[in-house]
């Protein structure tokens, strides 16, 4: 038996027309002599009736100063995709073709009983290979499991958090070697930039699993990264495909899968959506610099937040926040007083951004009135709002001489201004002003996909 | 279209790889580089002086940080006399503290995990691996400390995470 994965995306089902394309797809490869397992995410986005951020709102409009129970929101929360897979599977019973509709419990998936972001441990897919060996045609809710169960109790709906759906067809895929697994969405596969800033980005024919893996951290929207972590994992072959058209895709395969094909030197160039702060601590050349530096990681962990772009020299700590996260942050630092040295050598105060806050003169004056027992050391602390960054995914060239002057040249050229870089082995990232990313990524895909100036 | 290879499976199967710190590794004989570069405009076209320069000598560089009149990089130890040629060639102020290691830790998504970094530079300060420079991915933070400490720094790390010891 030759199981075949196909999932599609919340716009490839939101009609009428749009699920009988997507049908016929299925159809085909029962013709073709596959076994088709449909994996479907909930129909529509933000606003469609049975959208998943549809069913949050609902529940949290009842009393939006009473967040769910984590366990009820994942209830709630799978209902959507439990809809979209009886529609799926009633709508090819109606073209002449039995199914068969599963949660992701009913098709044997198993996480850990982490809400929201449940990982998938094990996949018993006795039940999905008995329909298949029956000749139906199985279709499964993605983004969804049941928690393990160990209180004897029926196990609880949990789900799999962003991506989810990607992840349950990978997930399928590996549990039952399928052939391949096919992500069908509303692009036809994996370009080399946003198609909304580089309307001709090419289709990229074959990419490795870590390149797609990079790509999507880095930005791309395209798959989400768990899914190509698990292909990955499993060895198994995943196509990226349009829904709405035939063309081939993007096949993402092992570097060693790829036989035959050259895999690019350049992947391909993306950028994050969500805004960024740049923080910059003029901490000084002072011996309490490394404690410091390490109460501030203390503070960021404690308040939850994560960090991007650490960046050490002499004198000053730099990082990242995500920009929904610096009201917390700024709040926590803007005045804070913090002793540095064991026994205490010094006080420090932080002083964020140019002006001084009232925070800031409040507690300055309160330090102030400890007259002179113990130093008071001012560290300020530079604010870049609104940034964001852009990456240039080449696996084979991040590391290569001049590489890196020429990403650089690139951007200086085009007169905009990097605050930061950052490499890897597989990509190179500067931080920029949001409003020169579209300009960045025009001017880095032209250079090294258009012009391939590396080569020369 | 597609073939099949039938490939045994057992009743019950492993999917997703576990979440948080998977792997502590070290990486030795490295040297950090610090070029002056100065501010503004100028700064812009040393920078690229600079890198133009190492890059014709055939030299591979990483940990490339931007700061307020340097520029940062790491290269191989065995490639310090060529870089100190290069920059003095180029006239350039320069400082290179020889002798350091990478120490990098792996995990699942990064940038998702809050508290990470706490993590990683209370093990290195228990282990007295001073931080000279960092840099990070979605997968891994990169801890620059000199190399004497770097195993020491490793083992914390492990214990820290709760992965095997590291052997020297």
């Amino acid at each position: 038996m030759k199981i075949l994965v196909m999932k599609f995306g919340g716009t490839s089902v939101d009609s009428p027309e749009h699920r009988e394309i997507a049908a016929r797809k299925v159809i085909r490869a029962k013709e073709d002599g596959f076994a088709p397992v449909v994996v479907v995410s909930a129909i529509g986005r933000r606003g469609a009736p049975y959208a998943t951020d549809t069913l949050i709102e609902f529940l949290r409009g009842i009393d939006p100063s009473v967040p769910p129970n984590p366990r009820e929101l994942d209830l709630m929360m799978a209902c959507g995709e439990i809809i979209s897979t009886v529609v799926m599977a009633h709508t090819l019973k109606t073209m002449g073709y039995d199914a068969v509709a599963l949660t992701g419990g009913q098709a044997g998936i198993i996480t850990d009983n982490e809400y929201g972001n449940a990982r998938v441990l094990q996949i018993h897919p006795q039940a999905i290979r008995h329909y298949l060996e029956s000749g139906k045609i199985v279709v499964v809710a993605g983004f969804q499991g049941v928690a393990e169960d160990k209180l004897g109790f029926h196990p609880d709906i949990t789900t799999l958090g962003r991506g989810g759906s990607d992840t349950t067809a990978s997930a399928l895929g590996a549990a039952l070697n399928a052939v391949a697994v096919e992500i069908y969405t509303d692009v036809n596969g994996v370009k080399t930039a946003d198609p909304d800033i580089i309307p001709d980005a090419k289709t990229l024919p074959v990419i490795s699993y870590e390149e797609v893996a990079e790509i999507a951290h880095q930005g791309a929207k395209v798959l989400h990264p768990r899914a190509a972590e698990i292909a990955m994992l499993h060895n198994i072959p995943l196509w990226v495909k349009c829904t709405f058209t035939d063309e081939p895709g993007t096949l993402v395969t092992s570097a060693e899968g790829a036989e035959g094909v050259d895999l690019p030197e350049v992947t391909g160039v993306t950028h994050i959506t969500g805004k960024i702060v740049y923080l910059v601590f003029h901490i000084g050349e002072v011996p309490e610099k490394p404690e410091i530096e390490l109460q501030l990681y203390r503070l960021m962990a404690q308040a939850d937040v994560n960090l991007y772009l650490n960046s050490y020299s002499q004198d000053t700590l730099s990082f990242a926040v995500p920009r929904e996260r610096w009201g917390t942050v700024q709040k926590l630092l803007d005045g804070l007083v913090m002793p540095a040295g064991n026994p205490v050598r010094r006080l420090v105060i932080f002083r964020v951004g140019d002006k001084p806050s009232r925070e800031y003169q409040l507690q300055k004056q309160m330090i102030d009135a400890l007259g002179n027992t113990i130093p008071v050391q001012e560290i300020p602390v530079d604010v870049l709002e609104n940034c964001t960054m852009v990456s240039l995914i080449a696996a084979k060239l991040s590391r290569r001489p001049g590489v890196m002057a020429l990403f650089l040249r690139t951007l200086y050229e085009a007169g905009i201004q990097v605050l930061q870089t950052a490499d890897s082995e597989m990509s190179l990232s500067c931080l920029v002003n949001e409003s020169d990313v579209e300009r960045a990524v025009r001017v880095l895909h032209e250079q090294f996909v258009v012009n391939r100036a590396y080569a020369r | 279209m597609y073939e099949h290879v039938p490939q045994p499976r057992g009743r019950r199967f492993f999917i997703e790889q576990e979440r948080g710190v998977t792997d502590v590794r070290v990486e030795v004989g490295l040297a950090h580089v610090r070029v002056r570069t100065g501010s503004g405009e100028e700064a812009l076209q040393r920078h690229l002086q600079v890198l133009d320069a190492i890059a014709e000598r055939g030299v591979s560089i990483s940990l490339v940080k931007l700061h307020e009149e340097w520029l940062t990089f790491a290269v191989k130890q065995s490639d310090v006399p060529t870089v100190s040629q290069c920059l003095d060639t180029l006239g350039m102020e320069y400082k290179i503290v020889p002798n350091l290691a990478l120490v990098i830790t792996v995990s699942a998504n990064m940038r998702e995990s809050a508290g990470v970094m706490a993590q990683i530079a209370e093990s290195l300060w228990e282990a007295g691996a001073h931080i000279i420079e960092t840099g990070d991915s979605h997968n891994t933070v990169q801890c620059f400390v000199p190399e004497e400490r770097a195993f020491a720094a490793a083992q914390a790390l492990r214990r820290r995470f709760r992965l095997g010891e590291v052997a020297p």
